[in-house]
């Protein structure tokens, strides 16, 4: 994944973000929105993605819907109750570590 | 450019020819694969030269290589079938991933089995009724009823399955649920035939030994049952829909 390994931690929270944005996802979807949104920067491959998917959705944290499109059945996620919730406190928590960080690297920069 | 039923068709035979034998996983990489073909028929790609490009994407090896007829050196030459080592790792960490994700749901859904007040009365008559019998038999009896309601426990996610071959040994998510949600039956093998063997001839476990195994691994199994029949009955409506 990726063109930083600062991102790998990351990726179950930008998962949980885009999914909260656009309700429901596909797999593919989710890697041109990453790529699309970072201009590039950001490239999450499969053997990254789907794993972390996999193992949102057997957390409880994300449902998944199937629907026929272009002739092959199609798997979307979307966040259950739980993950809406894990979501918030997710982005909290990266915000905080941003926060912090910005602190350690450049003081003066802080957002506070 | 949208892909035909003819070429959607041969990436699903593909797939099944580079051993990607649980019908989930094919079923979320032909659209992925699907979907990356169709990016690069846009720019022009042909179906085959992406075929091969989104191959090695997911880390196969697209060369085969054949002794010559004269038998002094290699021929090489592309195909789709050379290797299929990408795949077998994606599936690898989509497994880890799973397993990852079952155990946490299991730690969470105990959490809340002690927050439940149906799960804590159906707990309470468990323990009670055990407590209750134990002035009626002998502490053999008791043991032998213990080790066989624990067992049936621990295996019931074994025998749905039994009912659901299909769905179950052919899905990774239902096949990953089926060894997390069973993995308990190490424990009862752990906790009451084990401790057998440092028991002196003619010595019992005692009653309130068998007390605390009950309580320890009844709220367990009890979970493990239900995310399991939870998880097939997802993926068998999903099933539905491939068939």
């Amino acid at each position: 994944m990726g063109n930083s390994k600062l991102y790998k931690g990351s990726l179950n929270t930008i998962i949980l973000k885009l999914l909260e944005e656009k309700g429901k996802m596909y797999g593919y979807e989710i890697t041109q929105k990453v790529k699309e949104l970072t201009k590039g920067e950001l490239k999450i491959t499969e053997g990254a993605l789907y794993p972390a998917l996999h193992k949102l959705e057997a957390e409880g944290l994300l449902d998944v819907e199937v629907a026929k499109v272009d002739n092959r059945l199609r798997k979307y996620y979307k966040l259950t109750e739980a993950g809406e919730k894990e979501t918030v406190n997710r982005l909290a928590e990266l915000e905080e570590f941003i926060r912090s960080m910005q602190n350690l690297v450049n003081p003066k920069w802080s957002i506070e | 450019m949208k892909l035909t039923k003819e070429q959607i068709e041969f990436i699903d035979d593909y797939l099944i020819k580079n051993k990607v034998k649980y019908w989930d996983v094919r079923m979320e990489l032909l659209d992925h694969i699907s979907n990356e073909v169709e990016a690069l028929m846009k720019v022009g790609s042909s179906f085959t030269n992406a075929m091969q490009a989104v191959h090695i994407k997911f880390g196969n090896d697209l060369t085969i290589k054949r002794l010559n007829k004269e038998n002094t050196g290699w021929d090489t030459f592309p195909s789709l079938y050379a290797d299929s080592s990408g795949y077998k790792e994606f599936i690898e960490e989509k497994r880890q991933g799973l397993t990852k994700g079952f155990g946490k749901l299991q730690r969470k859904a105990l959490r809340l089995f002690f927050t439940n007040a149906k799960s804590l009365i159906l707990y309470a008559c468990v323990l009670i009724v055990f407590l209750y019998t134990k002035e009626f038999f002998t502490v053999k009896t008791m043991h032998k009823t213990l080790l066989l309601l624990l067992m049936v426990m621990a295996l019931t996610p074994c025998l749905v399955s039994l009912f659901n071959l299909k769905n179950t040994f052919k899905s990774l998510t239902i096949n990953t649920a089926l060894l997390s949600s069973t993995s308990g039956v190490s424990f009862v093998n752990g906790l009451l035939l084990a401790p057998k063997i440092l028991l002196e001839e003619g010595e019992q476990l005692s009653p309130i030994y068998m007390f605390i195994v009950l309580a320890l691994l009844f709220p367990f199994f009890y979970i493990s049952i239900q995310l399991f029949v939870n998880q097939l009955k997802k993926y068998k409506s999903i099933y539905k829909r491939l068939v």
